[in-house]
């Protein structure tokens, strides 16, 4: 006989206690095994939320915004000296993407010439929409912080390895003003100004002041006797004059050619350097006078043959269809969009004047900047004069160990992006969801101690009850030359092996409860107002909250992975190991004199 | 002839703490017990029978005096030399029988044979010769619970026989048992003392036992008082 056949025989013929403990670590085993699998389920699904890039075909998104670095290379019209008197916004936008010697540095003049366009929209300029007083409505779209960038980007990412796809989307914000066009609307000039040069040239030798001095005499003379008629150019918004007080009784213009004509070459230099453009600008002087009301939304400009990667995809479509063979006048509607102003497939959404058929209407998952409007990229570029102007790029990877290769590519690429991963975006997000998250995985984590603990302290006190009652049958053990060692083992062997057969038993029972979870399958909704992508909400920049959200119904299901069912079988071996021990340890303790004469 | 010495005891004492007062369960025994012989330990209830058989079974050392084991000083071993002791020489019987209940007469026999190196198929074939010594060959693969007490008892004196022991130690060996029975192990006892030589120290009130054997020590107060051999034939 081997001690394993005592342990056998100790089990199988002490079946009721045998089953009695086994049982306790099978209900702690498959309680634990099924928490757990309902937390990996509750995990999964929330992960599916939290990191929803997946769900769009989508590794990195890459976008560019405001305040972004530049490089040295890619600063346009040195200026040196500038006043600082209207050439603000080119200044703080021409770089980006522009990376020195890259392919697109020579996109950087267009995409100047793109952006101003964008700052001279008729957001600025409402005596565009008709006569003071005319009654309008109209759709503003403007790129808010998510800075618009020629669509050729795409295919600059397109082309580093590693990457299966990009799609470039414009997504905008759209502002809805009603009211009456205002009365006072002011016209001003601005740019044709000369910059100063600040610089200190040689002091004019005595030869030269005498000769500057004769020249101007005589050039002045010849001047009055023709038309000193002032510069009509010289309106409200004159930048700093160049000259001083030479001004006298000449026109700037006059002056200046005056003077080019005298001074030496080398100070002539410094004169005619950057004049920029003149342009005649409407604004709308101190608060206007008009009834504006003000409505925002977001849309997005997406390809309609991308079906599968984007801001939106086919699988999103809740009903109706993704945009058909003719995207022109569709548009596809956001769930929660479409509940509020009570849109349906096949209503229409006016912009402009112009009717878009409602083809879809879609749930778009929480990818950081859901819109409540998708059309046609085209369309959209059009409509809010950004042609050719696009401002996130979904880029897809080939796996996603190369996530981060793709990134730094981009980075060295394009200059000044912004590049959100999917793990950024989930490292990113608070709020209700995540807590959520957070709360279950602790909960779960705490029950199952709770009950693991339980199932541990029913296997001691079961096993220690054991040791008593076997108190004799030990002290015969140890008369007859088995050693301290020798008992505890055979206390510990007894134990481990029921909790083995318990951990088995409770893996079955596991199994059946998970079954039983995933056929009933209990439904959580969960909803969310769009997160930011980065800091470059749409909403936040003008200070409203996007009206877009997601709502999504997860199923809770208990996933059982051999992990969990390890976890929960090592537990219950854990338990049975603790047990035995103990009740090894206090066998151990015993006086073998002790134990035989008090029974015995 | 054999006597040769087994247990030598030079005023062996054994004291209890209960609470504050000590108890003197056993009082300078002095006495030597060879090999071979049949002794009996007779005397009250409480005179310290059970204390001495402890002592003598390495289950208990003495609180002063000195106690040896064939040439081993006791007071000087540790556990571990103890259980090898009690292992390879020593063979216990008790009144209760203390037979594991969920093992067959067999097995029950063979655990004393566990830390012992050795084929199985041996300590199995052993075990039934034992059994068969005994009596039990029909009872192998009975569990102690189906067993009467005798049986029970034979049961218990082949494993106590299972290594081969110098001596068995019997407390109150037939003290649970019915005169017959209780004379039927006695005549086993009294068999193996004649034929195997195994030394028997039997505990027991019952002078119908104490008159089975060779030398009879009166105990009183945990005092060794008379110590007389009966001749044998
Ligand atoms: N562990 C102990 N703690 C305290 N006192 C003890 C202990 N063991 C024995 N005694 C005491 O020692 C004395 C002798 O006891 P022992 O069991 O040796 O007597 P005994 O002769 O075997 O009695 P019985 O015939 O009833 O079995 C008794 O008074 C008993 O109470
Ligand atoms: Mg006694």
């Amino acid at each position: 006989m081997s001690p394993f056949q005592y342990i056998r025989h100790e089990l199988t013929r002490r079946l009721g206690r045998t089953l009695t403990t086994a049982f306790g670590f099978a209900a702690g085993v498959s309680l634990v095994v099924s928490i757990m699998g309902v937390a990996s389920g509750l995990a999964t699904a929330q992960n599916r939320l939290l990191s929803p890039l997946s769900t769009v075909g989508t590794d990195i998104i890459v976008t560019r915004t405001v305040g972004a670095t530049t490089t040295p290379a890619a600063s346009p019209s040195p200026s040196p000296g500038t006043s600082g008197a209207g050439t603000g916004p080119q200044h703080r936008q021409g770089g980006f993407f522009a990376g020195g010697g890259s392919a697109i540095s020579s996109l950087n003049a267009q995409d100047q010439a793109a952006l101003l366009q964008s700052n001279d929209s008729v957001l600025t300029d409402l005596s565009k929409l008709g006569p003071p007083g005319t009654q309008f409505t109209h759709d503003f779209f403007v790129p808010g912080t998510l800075i618009t960038f020629p669509s050729q980007a795409v295919g600059n990412i397109t082309s580093i390895p590693g990457v299966t796809g990009a799609v470039g989307v414009l997504s905008l914000q759209g502002v809805h003003d009603t009211g009456t066009v205002p009365k006072i609307v002011a016209t001003f000039t601005t740019g044709g100004q000369t910059q100063t040069v600040t610089a200190t040239p040689p002091p004019l030798t005595a030869a030269q002041q005498a000769q500057v001095r004769t020249c101007l005499f005589q050039q002045i003379q010849s001047q009055q006797g023709s038309s000193p008629s002032p510069s009509p150019r010289q309106g409200g918004t004159n930048g700093p004059g160049t000259g001083g007080g030479f001004r006298g009784g000449l026109g700037g213009g006059d002056f200046n050619s005056v003077l080019s004509k005298c001074l030496p070459a080398s100070y002539l230099k410094y004169q005619q350097q950057v004049v920029t453009p003149i342009r005649t600008v409407q604004q709308i002087v101190n608060p206007p006078q008009t009834n504006l009301s003000t409505k925002s939304y977001t849309v997005s400009g997406v390809d309609p043959s991308v079906r599968n990667q984007g801001v939106i995809t086919a699988a999103q479509v809740v009903s109706g269809t993704w945009f058909t063979s003719s995207p022109k006048d569709e548009v596809l509607v956001n769930q929660a969009y479409a509940t509020t102003n009570s849109l349906k497939v096949g209503s229409a959404v006016t912009l402009n004047g112009t009717a878009f058929k409602v083809v879809g209407i879609v749930a778009p998952t929480l990818t950081g900047n859901v819109s409540d409007l998708y059309f046609d990229l085209s369309t959209l570029q059009s409509m809010a004069t950004q042609s050719g102007r696009i401002n996130e790029i979904f880029v897809s990877a080939k796996n996603a160990s190369e996530v981060n290769a793709i990134a730094a590519a981009i980075h060295t690429k394009l200059p000044g992006a912004q590049i959100l991963t999917a793990k950024s975006l989930a490292d990113g997000v608070t709020g209700s969801l995540a807590d959520a998250h957070t709360l279950a995985t602790s909960l779960g984590t705490a029950l199952a101690i709770i009950i693991l603990l339980g199932s541990f302290l029913i296997a001691i006190l079961l096993t220690i009850s054991n040791v008593n009652k076997r108190v004799r049958e030990i002290g015969s053990l140890r008369a007859m030359g088995w050693s301290r060692r020798r008992v505890v083992q055979q206390l510990l062997g007894e134990s481990v092996a029921i909790s083995v057969f318990g951990g088995i038993l409770g893996i079955l029972l596991g199994f059946a409860i998970c079954a039983i979870i995933d056929a009933t399958g209990p439904a959580l909704q969960a909803t969310t107002s769009g997160l930011a992508v980065g800091a470059s909400s749409l909403g936040s920049i003008f200070g409203q909250s996007s009206t877009a959200s997601a709502a999504s119904t997860v199923h809770v299901t208990a996933p059982l992975s051999l992990p969990i069912l390890l976890l929960g079988f090592g537990a219950a071996v854990l338990g049975g190991i603790i047990a035995g021990g103990i009740g090894g340890w206090r066998a151990s303790r015993l006086s073998p004199a002790s134990a035989l004469r008090n029974l015995g | 002839m054999e006597q040769e010495t087994l247990y030598t005891l030079a005023e062996v004492t054994r004291t209890y703490q209960v609470g504050s007062a000590t108890v003197r369960a056993l009082s300078e025994a002095t006495c030597t017990i060879g090999k071979g012989e049949m002794v009996s330990l007779e005397g009250p209830s409480g005179s310290g029978k059970s204390t001495l058989l402890l002592m003598l079974g390495v289950l208990e050392t003495p609180s002063s005096g000195t106690l040896t084991f064939k040439g081993t000083d006791l007071r000087k071993t540790t556990d571990e030399v103890r259980t090898v002791l009690r292992r390879d020489s020593i063979g216990y019987v008790f009144q209760q029988f203390n037979l594991i209940p969920t093992l067959t007469a067999r097995e029950n026999v063979l655990l004393p044979m566990v830390p012992v190196a050795g084929k199985n198929a041996d300590k199995q074939q052993r075990a039934a010769a034992l059994l068969e010594q005994v009596g039990l060959e029909h009872r192998i693969s009975h569990l102690p619970g189906s067993l009467s007490g005798g049986e029970q008892q034979r049961v218990a004196i082949a494993r106590a026989l299972a290594n081969q022991p110098d001596v068995i130690i019997a407390d109150e060996p037939t003290g649970n048992l019915d005169s017959a029975s209780a004379q039927g192990i006695m005549d086993l006892l009294s068999r193996l003392n004649e034929e195997e030589h195994v030394t028997i120290i039997i505990a027991t009130h019952d002078p119908a036992i104490a008159k089975r054997t060779h030398r009879h020590i009166m105990m009183r107060d945990g005092r060794l008082l008379e110590d007389q051999a009966t001749p044998t034939t």
